[in-house]
């Protein structure tokens, strides 16, 4: 059975591998995110909330409580998001291994010239 | 209890834009993220550029929301903003931020104007009253060709200005039912009526005057009056000068002829105090 391919919009896609290790509230996610897009995605915390509430109402990641810190929410990936997460990744992983089988990768782009 | 910081609270109130089940769910958490990332910033820039992106991002955020709530949620919808919305986003702020901006200097110039106004009408009754009242007569001293206002302690050498003029002089002054302390003033009317002839807010616009006050930083009571400099007088005040620009659509009749304000604005000027 072929795994479900989504388009998670990159925003998404970014909170969910954010998450993937443990479960974060909403400030620590935005410093995930930040770090492994090498700074390239910076949320504030509309956006992330906005994402959030999506990805809650799919069902790919649940909120739970800490006893310890009752001032912040944190969030964890379902068991959905869990298989979101690594069909998407299979894509990604799929896309890179063509790209460096057609050397597009590193500015090796060969196509259209004709040689 | 610990006050929270004043723009967090601004934040807070500026989530009611959102939709209420959007606010109630994600509100405070929204909040909350937003003290953690301003906690995590080592610097005054970086809170700003923290507050900066903040402002951009929440009307797009907002809008996108609201649209939502009344489409439903949909995954594919984009989440991530952009540099040409984040910029778009920010010259609307900017515009929105000019406007009220604006609003607000110009509410408080038309209280104050109302207020001088309400106080003219006060002092003009008073005036029918106590024949006189408090504004002063100009002294012609021909032998220096001055005219001289003991009260305002200054002496205006009359190449320009003459004793056909109104002067008036206020010192210092509240109104009554307001805070406001008016600095003392000095009016010279191009036409036949001092300002406590006016009896409303467009014959006050319309009057041609120059006009001086003797504070530091100076504010003219009326916006439409253009500052054309300031002279430091030999007992230390700072004279402020004012003029009243020709304004379309105003009544003649509160021009007087062949009268130039700027003129009479540049002989205040060349004003020396006893």
């Amino acid at each position: 059975m072929s795994k479900e391919y989504s388009q998670l919009p990159q925003v998404a896609f970014s909170i969910l591998l954010a998450l993937s290790l443990r479960e974060r509230h909403g400030y620590e996610i935005i410093k995930q995110v930040q770090e492994d897009s090498n700074n390239k995605i910076i949320l504030g915390p509309g956006a992330l909330y906005t994402s959030i509430k999506q990805l809650r109402t799919r069902g790919l990641i649940v909120e739970v409580s800490h006893a310890d810190d009752v001032r912040r929410r944190y969030y964890k990936l379902s068991d959905a998001g869990r298989n979101i997460l690594a069909s998407e990744l299979e894509y990604y992983e799929n896309a890179v291994l063509l790209a460096k089988n057609r050397k597009l990768l590193h500015g090796n782009y060969s196509y259209g010239t004709g040689v | 209890m610990v006050q929270e910081y004043r723009p967090l609270r601004v934040y807070r109130a500026a989530l009611r834009l959102y939709p209420k089940t959007h606010r109630e769910v994600y509100g405070e958490q929204m909040v909350q993220t937003l003290e953690d990332i301003l906690a995590g910033q080592p610097s005054s820039v970086g809170r700003c550029m923290v507050w900066l992106r903040v402002m951009c991002e929440l009307p797009l955020n907002v809008i996108e929301e609201n649209s939502n709530n009344a489409e439903g949620i949909s995954m594919n919808k984009l989440t991530k903003i952009t540099n040409k919305q984040l910029m778009y986003g920010a010259l609307a702020a900017l515009v929105v931020c000019g406007y009220v901006t604006m609003g607000v200097v110009w509410h408080h110039q038309r209280n104050q104007i109302n207020s001088l106004n309400q106080y003219v009408q006060t002092v003009s009754e008073n005036q029918t009253a106590q024949n006189g009242g408090g504004y002063i007569a100009s002294t012609i001293i021909p032998s220096e060709n001055a005219v001289y206002l003991p009260l305002a302690n200054l002496k205006l050498h009359a190449t320009t200005l003459t004793e056909k003029f109104v002067y008036d002089y206020q010192d210092e002054h509240t109104i009554e039912g307001s805070k406001k302390v008016f600095p003392a003033e000095l009016n010279v009317s191009l036409h036949s009526l001092s300002t406590s002839n006016f009896s409303t807010t467009k014959q006050f616009d319309c009057s041609q005057v120059a006009y001086a006050d003797f504070v530091t930083p100076s504010y003219p009571v009326n916006p439409r009056w253009k500052l054309d400099g300031n002279v430091k007088l030999t007992d230390g005040r700072t004279m402020n000068v004012y003029y009243a620009p020709h304004i379309p659509g105003c009544d003649q009749t509160w021009k007087a002829n062949d009268v130039d304000s700027k003129a009479v604005a540049d002989a205040l000027l060349k004003a020396a105090s006893y």
